[in-house]
């Protein structure tokens, strides 16, 4: 079972926000008056999701741009997306039960990219501390195997609460992260992975050590630093 | 409050008579700071001393000898009334409390003014050191009261003896005079603007390319605001490097094992006052498990959701909260160490398992721990069946070994061995 008629629903109009970007969006997020922002395209986004409280799940490369810029003004989240993009060869956002989706385009379809891998069963914890803990052990995990556990919740993302007991199934971890976004209408979650088409275990490693789930309350006293990736594309 | 200090001074060494009796007037003050660093002081004033038979006795005069004081450019306060005569102790009298503010300063100059009535008898001699002017206001004779005589007083002489005379036997003439002192009268109370440091001191060491915290911020509350900064490393300076050694916070940076001092100098409208921290370096090289920090095997973990196969039990956890210590075993109470923790894969009996996946590193907390390690959730059907507690019967293991890094330096290894009834460290 795939999240039932509501899940196709939402895949009908991810579509449709796919091909028609800006009516989706600005349809659903009002404008704000906000300062200029500078820096890389991970602040940026921080910039975003803070200045609309607009949870945001972005999947990027290494070569991610380390210098783009935004304009003060009085803007939509998404003219603010669309300046960002413009900036950002290479990257594209949608938007999904009111969550953004900013990602790599080649990465977004990797088949080495985790949260392309279907869990058949995920059953939402309490809180984001625990859910980063036990998606990071199922996506991506050998098919047919079960990983055991092994982590530390961050306690910041304890009070992040989420429907405890609902179940998803076959689901991506993307769509579970989608799902506990739009639950807690508090979330800020970043990948980056080392190339656009990760094929081996040292890729996916860094990926999960590149990690990052947040709670978009704590983005502006604690940016999201992430992790330098050794080593060429 | 804090008393700082009684600090007394000789007011007016006053109005001495042929038969030296002689008034002295001492000004005191207690110093104490209140809770907001504010310096209050209270001055009080005393007379003692004696009249020498010459002043006439409080029946006859009715007390009209005072000693008066004026303060901080204040109106003449309330005065001191002899009674008794003079000298009486414990006859004080306290002002209004002056409060001075950190980084302030008050006048507290003063002067006296003692009045009364001398009574001189023929022949006395009388002289008043120190005295600037002694004015005759009025004299009595009898009952009539006469015009002030430029003949007998009207010095006006600074400190040497201002006026001296001998009143004819045999009257006992009473004068009621007045006179004002300049005794030490640039009294500026100045209060140091206060300074503390606040932050943590125990800085951590980062191994080379690794990720973490290896800085402190130690930060300088001045009172009041408005003032200049000036970081110094006192001691230890091979240990640490100091960053924005100018401003208000500056950051500690370590740089090798040992202790350190750091002073901060606060200047305020020319004034300086200091601040010191004491702290030390401290290289992370094991880990313990405070009291508490280990709840042991707990069945919370329902394996019907988990997949492939949906085993029907309740699998368990153990969480293990760390301490991160240095190289003498002592607790590295830092915020922002990084701890990461990586697996080699060991053997694996479960069927249908797989080893666990690192996560992306955590931070410490700001006593040094981090955690719980959550370690379990094995969900196969080689643990089947389940007893009547929905826990596990059946027996499998899957073994990991486990090493802990924090900020680069590995701090633990062990084998970590997932059974369908336990999580074990060895």
């Amino acid at each position: 079972m795939k999240l039932g008629t509501s899940s196709a629903l939402k895949a009908a109009a991810l579509t449709v926000c796919v091909l028609c970007l800006a009516c989706c969006a600005a349809a659903q997020l009002p404008s704000k008056t906000h300062g200029a922002h500078s820096g890389d395209l991970v602040s940026a986004l921080e910039f975003i999701s803070t200045t609309f409280h607009l949870p945001i799940i972005a999947e990027l490369t290494k070569s991610y741009p380390a210098h783009v810029s935004l304009l003060a003004g009085e803007d939509t989240a998404e003219q603010l997306l669309s300046q960002l993009s413009g900036q950002s060869p290479g990257y594209a956002w949608v938007t999904q039960d009111g969550v953004v989706l900013f990602y790599d385009i080649r990465l977004r379809e990797a088949p080495g990219n985790f949260f392309n891998a279907t869990i058949p069963r995920f059953v939402m914890p309490p809180d984001v501390a625990e859910l980063a803990l036990q998606l990071n052990q199922e996506m991506g995990a050998d098919a047919g195997k079960a990983r055991v556990m092994a982590g530390v919740p961050e306690k910041a993302l304890a009070s992040v609460k989420l429907r405890n007991g609902e179940a998803l199934s076959n689901v991506t971890g993307r769509e579970v992260l989608v799902e506990a976004a739009k639950q807690s209408n508090n979330l800020f979650s970043v990948v980056l992975f080392p190339t656009a088409n990760p094929r081996t275990a040292e890729h996916i490693s860094q990926a999960h050590m590149n990690w990052y789930l947040r709670s978009i309350d704590e983005l502006r006293q604690n940016p999201t630093r992430l992790r330098s990736i050794p080593g060429g594309p | 409050m804090k008393t700082l200090a009684l600090l007394c001074l000789l007011l007016i060494p006053a109005l001495a008579a042929a038969e030296m009796g002689t008034w002295t007037l001492y000004y005191c003050d207690t110093e104490t700071v209140d809770s907001s660093g504010n310096l209050v002081v209270t001055p009080t004033v005393s007379l003692t001393g004696n009249d020498g038979g010459n002043f006439c006795d409080p029946q006859s005069c009715n007390g009209l000898e005072q000693a008066f004081v004026m303060l901080n450019g204040n109106a003449w306060k309330a005065g001191y009334t002899v009674n008794a005569g003079l000298g009486n102790p414990g006859e004080v009298y306290t002002f209004p409390n002056v409060t001075i503010a950190p980084g302030a300063s008050a006048d507290l100059s003063y002067a006296g003014k003692v009045e009364g009535t001398i009574q001189l008898n023929g022949n006395d001699y009388w002289t008043s050191p120190n005295m600037i002017a002694f004015y005759q206001t009025a004299f009595e004779e009898g009952n009539g009261v006469y015009a002030p005589s430029p003949c007998w007083i009207n010095g006006y002489l600074g400190n040497s003896p201002a006026c001296e005379g001998t009143w004819p036997a045999p009257w006992a003439l009473p004068i009621r005079g007045w006179a004002t002192y300049d005794l030490d009268s640039q009294q500026v109370a100045q209060v140091l603007p206060g300074v503390t440091i606040s932050g943590p001191t125990n800085v951590p060491m980062l191994a080379a390319g690794a990720q973490g915290s290896d800085s402190v911020t130690l930060t300088a509350n001045p009172n009041p605001s408005g003032g200049t900064f000036q970081w110094t490393i006192l001691s230890g300076a091979s240990n640490i490097t100091l960053l924005n050694d100018t401003s208000q916070s500056s950051i500690v940076q370590s740089t090798a094992v040992g202790t350190f001092t750091v002073q901060v100098a606060y200047t305020y409208n020319g004034w300086m006052s200091t601040a010191v921290a004491v702290g030390k370096v401290q290289q992370p090289a094991s880990l313990s498990v405070p009291a508490g920090g280990d709840t042991g095997f707990v069945y919370d973990f329902n394996c019907r959701n988990t997949a492939p196969d949906y085993p029907p039990y309740t699998s368990g956890t153990r969480r293990i909260t760390y301490q991160v210590l240095d190289t003498g075993t002592q607790p590295i109470p830092a915020a922002g160490m990084s701890a990461s923790e990586s697996f080699s894969s060991g053997s694996n009996g479960c069927v249908h398992t797989d080893y666990p996946t690192a996560g992306r590193p955590v931070a410490t907390a700001s006593d040094g721990t981090f955690g719980p390690d959550t370690l379990g959730h094995l969900c196969s059907i080689s643990c089947l069946p389940a007893d009547s507690s929905d826990h596990p019967l059946g027996s499998c293991s899957l073994a990991v070994q486990q090493t802990w890094s924090v900020n680069g330096f590995n701090v633990q290894t062990r084998n970590v061995t997932y059974t369908c009834q336990a999580v074990t460290l060895q």
